[in-house]
């Protein structure tokens, strides 16, 4: 039996994954504990947490688990200065001190930084190859016994894309793709060339794509990026700018596409949404290309996906829709963060081998990893402030919270573990009337004070998905986008003219809230066994409405790391519109409230995403 | 420290650019771009065969 502790750090979302003899005991990203987003820094709360957890010390594991391979990463940099000489002096500049200083002996740094701890003696280090890393969190954890894996991400030492077969308890290496020819940058440079934030932006481009139309796609694939029927591809980098600085594009970028970039926070034009809706077209292209190569090449049935550009729900429902395979699982924290479950699963495998598979689940626990507060915890927390509650049964809380939501209120909903991964699947979640036309104004505008173009997720009941969407398999950790059954869809006279964010404005189905325009949804799905607690709400909603679906969203506003803690969660409770607040087997009501003044302007504080 | 630093990525580093990176980035292009920047139109496939021995197995540091 071996047991160790996997750290991701360094580049964004650090975090900190505990397994013992190949169950994940916990895995937190370091964002939620430090409430700094995407925090890049050596991840020492979470892994403090996840030795409490264990309830365990550094001693007792025997291996520290690091998810990329510092030395491979440092020969890449200086390959790339020697590419770009004479143009990279800058670069170099930059990077090279910290290179030299630490950062090709990031797994001594990572000791040092856990010895700081003072959690016991640091067990050896092992580094793994960041793909690795990945596709080990894609597999091995999967409900599969055997499968293709495919990683697809920005960059990692040198790989980009590559493809795996998992077997057993191991993944065995097939073929990859090199740096700088990267799916990952090309979409990075879209979002940056768009307007947003490199890294954690891909999102908006991706929820901006179906307001426009693919008409960049043939210049992409012309000039861009050169696509061989078997997805494999190759960038032409003089249209970048990556490899010699800190932005993604430069002036070839801007002739191709008519201009400079747009500045951060500018209107959206129609440049823009025909940008993201190019570029998300040739994303799934490839994607669906290189899952065909991995059908061929494996000969598997079933398909695995991790890193940063398997986030991509809507490449990812390309894959299930075209049934390239019979089924797909994706590792919920599918960026750089589940590179430490990744690295901790090579380190500590179970010495009977892998057992979930033959029970037909996978070994993510509902991606419930992170922090718990129990009923008693909550209760000093509750008490200590003099903060107004009702105490309630876990069955009355269900029942008086679907009520809630039925009547159009929103709730904030914190309960159980937190989740692993960049999504709240029910644990720290926002909840909503996904039959409110007006639901998604609401929440993007009042609550989270975000763009308003931006879609929501819905969360329905897996016995009921069907009826709903197509899609055809579970969706547990809303990664998959899925289109809108005829039978629930509605349009609205002078809709299909309707351009831009115009389309925003139309019913589209009977669950507007959560329909993009595309009538697309990025689906998760709830299994009674998998979230018992999730389950009976959307159950109790059922019964009240006829409707087995809700708005889920994050429990958080624009810029900030999902709420972690209750006093995270009546922080964000009491500075937004959230009506009510269910804080384990509490409920609390915002009237009720005394009230909230802070020094300052807490939006301020904040960065924009 | 912070002084060695900033002369060293003030002074030292640019020299040792213009000196070694330059010279040795422009001679290794000449035998072999390090970064196979250019597409390559008439290729069939850019994939990279990793077998097991290139591939898996953690690193002691």
């Amino acid at each position: 039996m071996t047991s160790a502790l996997g750290i991701s750090a360094f580049y964004h979302d650090s975090a900190a994954a505990l397994v013992d003899d190949g169950t994940i005991v916990a895995a937190a990203q370091e964002e939620r504990f430090s409430r700094r987003r995407h925090d890049p820094a050596f991840p020492a709360l979470a892994a403090a947490y996840c030795l409490t957890e264990a309830g365990t010390k550094l001693d007792d594991l025997d291996r520290v688990a690091y998810y990329e391979d510092p030395r491979r990463k440092f020969h890449r940099v200086l390959w790339t200065q020697l590419g770009t000489a004479p143009r990279g002096l800058s670069t170099f500049r930059r990077v090279l001190p910290e290179w030299l200083a630490w950062k090709r002996r990031a797994a001594a740094t990572v000791s040092d930084r856990l010895r700081d701890l003072d959690l016991g003696a640091v067990p050896p280090v092992v580094c793994y190859r960041h793909h690795e890393s990945h596709a080990a969190s894609a597999f091995l954890p999967s409900p599969y016994a055997s499968a293709a894996v495919l990683c697809v991400d920005g960059v990692g030492e040198w790989t980009t894309t590559s493809l795996w077969r998992g077997r057993e308890d191991r993944v065995e290496p097939l073929a990859e793709l090199r740096f700088p020819h990267s799916l990952g940058l090309l979409y990075s440079a879209f979002t940056y060339f768009c307007g947003f934030k490199v890294d954690s932006g891909e999102y908006k481009l991706m929820g901006l794509a179906p307001y426009g139309t693919p008409r960049y796609a043939p210049l992409i694939r012309e000039r861009l990026v050169d696509v061989k029927p078997d997805g494999s591809f190759r960038l032409d980098t003089r249209y970048f700018a990556f490899l010699l600085g800190r932005v993604m594009t430069g002036r070839a970028f801007e002739e191709l596409f008519g201009g400079p970039r747009r500045e951060p926070e500018a209107p959206l034009t129609e440049r823009e949404f025909d940008l993201a809706a190019s570029v998300q077209l040739v994303t799934e292209e490839i994607m669906l290309r290189l899952a065909r190569t991995a059908r061929e090449r494996t000969g598997e049935s079933r398909l695995c996906l991790a890193g940063g550009v398997a986030l991509n729900c809507v490449a990812n429902g390309r894959i299930v829709e075209e049934g390239v395979f019979d089924e797909v699982w994706v590792q919920p924290a599918a960026g750089d963060a589940g590179g430490a479950l990744g690295a901790a699963l090579l380190a500590a495998p179970a010495a009977g081998g892998r057992t979930h598979p033959a029970r037909g689940r996978d070994a993510m626990r509902g991606a419930r990893l992170g922090p718990a507060f129990d009923d008693d915890a909550i209760q000093r927390y509750l008490d200590d402030n003099d903060l107004p509650h009702t105490r309630l049964d876990p069955g009355e809380l269900s029942r008086r919270v679907a009520a809630e939501l039925a009547e159009g209120r929103v709730v904030g909903w914190f309960q159980d573990r937190m989740e692993f991964g960049p999504r709240a699947l029910g644990c720290r979640s926002i909840l909503g009337d996904p039959r409110d036309p007006a639901m998604q104004s609401v929440m993007n505008q009042k609550i989270k004070f975000r763009e308003s173009f931006r879609p929501f997720a819905p969360v329905v009941l897996a016995e009921d998905a069907e009826e709903y969407f197509r899609l055809g398999q579970p969706s547990p950790y809303m990664l998959l986008v899925a289109r809108l059954t005829d039978a629930q869809r509605r349009t609205a006279p002078g809709q299909e003219e309707a351009r831009g964010l115009d389309r925003l404005r139309a019913t589209r189905s009977t669950i507007p809230a959560v329909t993009h325009v595309d009538h697309s949804a990025r689906l998760q799905t709830v299994d009674r066994a998998d979230h018992p607690v999730l389950h009976r709400l959307l159950a109790d909603f059922k019964a009240l409405t006829g409707c087995p679906v809700l708005v889920n969203t994050s429990f958080n506003v624009r810029g900030e790391p999902i709420v972690a803690t209750p006093e995270d969660a009546y922080r964000c409770f009491m500075r937004t519109r959230i009506d009510s607040l269910a804080l384990g087997g509490f409920l609390l009501h915002k009237a009720d409230q005394p009230e909230w003044t802070e020094s300052g302007d807490w939006r301020e504080e904040i960065p924009l995403d | 420290m912070p002084t060695l630093r900033r002369l060293a990525a003030g002074l030292l580093l640019p020299v040792l650019y213009v000196l070694v990176v330059v010279p040795v980035g422009l001679v290794t292009r000449l035998v072999r771009d390090p970064l196979r920047r250019r597409p390559d139109r008439a290729a069939t496939s850019y994939w990279i065969t990793t077998g097991p021995a290139e591939g898996p197995g953690g690193r002691h540091s």
